[in-house]
This record gives C-alpha cells, sequence and structure tokens, in this order.
C-alpha cells in the first residue's frame, strides 16, 4: 500500500508550478510520480517544484524528479527547484542533483533558469 | 525523557509513515534539532525500502529490529534484520557528477546513507545483518 501526497498547483508565466506537501518518501514517491509524468504528457514542458511547504525528501522522490528532468530535456523543456530548506538542499548537493537540475531561493530566479 | 527507540518489524512501504511519526516524537522529546531528525528519517527510509526491495530473496517474510539511542556520542541507529547478507557499507557509490542523460536512479540511497552517517559499520552475526550508525548531535547545525 502507498499513502498520497497533497501537490498544490500554480502558473508562473509559462510554467506550470508544483507544490508538493509534507513528505516525498517511499511511501508516497509514486503517486508524486503520476503527477508529474500525467502533467508532462499532458504537454506542461516548463516546470518548477516549489519547496516551500516539503519538509522531506529521500532518495525515491529524487529519483521522481530525475526520471522528470530526462523526459523533459528529450521535449525542449526544462525543470527547475526553488525555495528549498537547508537539510532538504544538502541530500541535492550530495546525490550531485544540483549539477544536473537548476536549484534557486526564489520561484523568480528558479523562472529565469527554465 | 525517552532516550531509547525500539522497533521490531515485517518492513513494507507502508510502515515508513509511522515509523517518521515515532522518530518524530523522539526527536521533540529529546529536543533534537531538526536536520538531525531529517537525516536518521532519511536515513530509515533508504534502509527499510532497501529491506522491503531486496531482503529477502527466498519469499520468507523477514524481520527487521531498528533501534534508536541517544547517547554522549550523539544518535546511535542500529538496524538488524534477517534477510540475505548485505553489507551497505561496502555498496558501490553512484557517479555523482555524471550528466543527466547519463545519471542512473539506483544506488543513491546507500550513498546518502554513507555521506551522513559520522560512523557506519556492518556484521553478520548468527544470520543477521547488523548495522550500526552514528549521527553526532554536538556539531555546529
Amino acid at each position: 500500500m502507498t499513502s498520497n501526497i497533497e501537490v498544490a498547483e500554480e502558473r508562473e508565466e509559462s510554467a506550470l508550478v508544483l507544490i508538493p506537501a509534507g513528505r516525498i518518501d517511499s511511501g508516497n514517491a509514486r503517486a508524486f510520480e503520476s503527477i508529474v509524468t500525467e502533467r508532462i504528457t499532458a504537454g506542461d514542458h516548463r516546470v518548477i517544484v516549489d519547496f516551500s511547504r516539503l519538509d522531506f525528501i529521500s532518495s525515491s522522490g529524487l529519483r521522481v524528479l530525475l526520471i522528470a528532468a530526462k523526459t523533459l530535456k528529450v521535449h525542449k523543456g526544462a525543470i527547475a527547484l526553488c525555495s528549498m530548506k537547508d537539510h532538504i538542499k544538502e541530500v541535492f548537493q550530495i546525490s550531485g542533483f544540483d549539477r544536473i537540475i537548476p536549484i534557486r531561493d526564489t520561484r523568480q530566479d528558479a523562472l529565469g533558469a527554465l | 525523557m525517552i532516550n531509547e527507540l525500539r522497533v521490531s518489524l515485517a518492513p513494507e512501504l507502508s510502515d515508513i509513515g509511522n515509523l517518521f511519526r515515532m522518530i518524530e516524537t523522539f526527536g521533540e522529546a529529546n529536543d533534537l534539532p531538526e536536520p538531525k531528525v531529517y537525516v536518521v528519517n532519511l536515513m530509515l527510509d533508504e534502509l527499510v525500502t532497501n529491506l522491503v526491495m531486496h531482503g529477502n530473496s527466498n519469499g520468507e517474510t523477514l524481520t527487521a529490529d531498528i533501534r534508536l539511542q541517544l547517547g554522549k556520542g550523539g544518535i546511535t541507529l542500529t538496524v538488524a534484520d534477517d534477510g540475505q547478507p548485505f553489507d551497505p557499507t561496502a555498496a558501490e557509490t553512484p557517479d555523482v557528477n555524471a550528466a543527466l542523460e547519463d545519471r542512473q536512479v539506483g544506488k543513491l540511497g546507500l550513498h546518502f546513507v554513507k555521506s551522513l552517517a559520522d560512523e557506519v559499520s556492518y556484521r553478520l552475526e548468527n544470520g543477521w545483518n547488523l548495522l550500526t550508525i552514528n549521527v553526532e548531535t554536538d556539531t555546529k547545525e
């Protein structure tokens, strides 16, 4: 059994902003993956994930972001992340994901990185 | 003051949410800094997920004993399981410098465990995998 995740959606200019709340762990990463994949398939190729309401992410969540980044690159799109807490940023640094997916302090800066 | 937490379970991914709540309560009761609670939560997510995915090869239910202790040196997390012998400390490190196209999705979990721990040791004892992890709490954070 896997659990759900609450993901709010907003638009900034032509980009889709996903705002997951709480946690992305191995119990609900599949639910997050379904939402991301669905939006990309529907034609959203400029995606920002706003981490301001996220307290936790594990490698299962990073996996979803990596797959999204790869898929978007194929579609000539892009993904950027913003508003991350320091302890979450650390796992992006340890994994080297900060070198393949832009991470910015604010949503506006993330838009500029797309 | 609760300075020791013990849980024994047949791991499933749906257990992770409950484990987190217990660790958060443990963290609050002991006034642990949020980044340290995050690190312990992250390690358990990665280790329990690994056990669920790869822990048993013969279809039998495995048992995992998880222990969290708070001492002078910080937090000690011990995970014992009776699944197939596996030394996480010897696991291959993923290429964290690869380009996006070449990135693999696996192996990151144990890399996090090894990178975020101040000390990790493994031994096989009477058919049980015993992993002991130390996370210091009196650092600059």
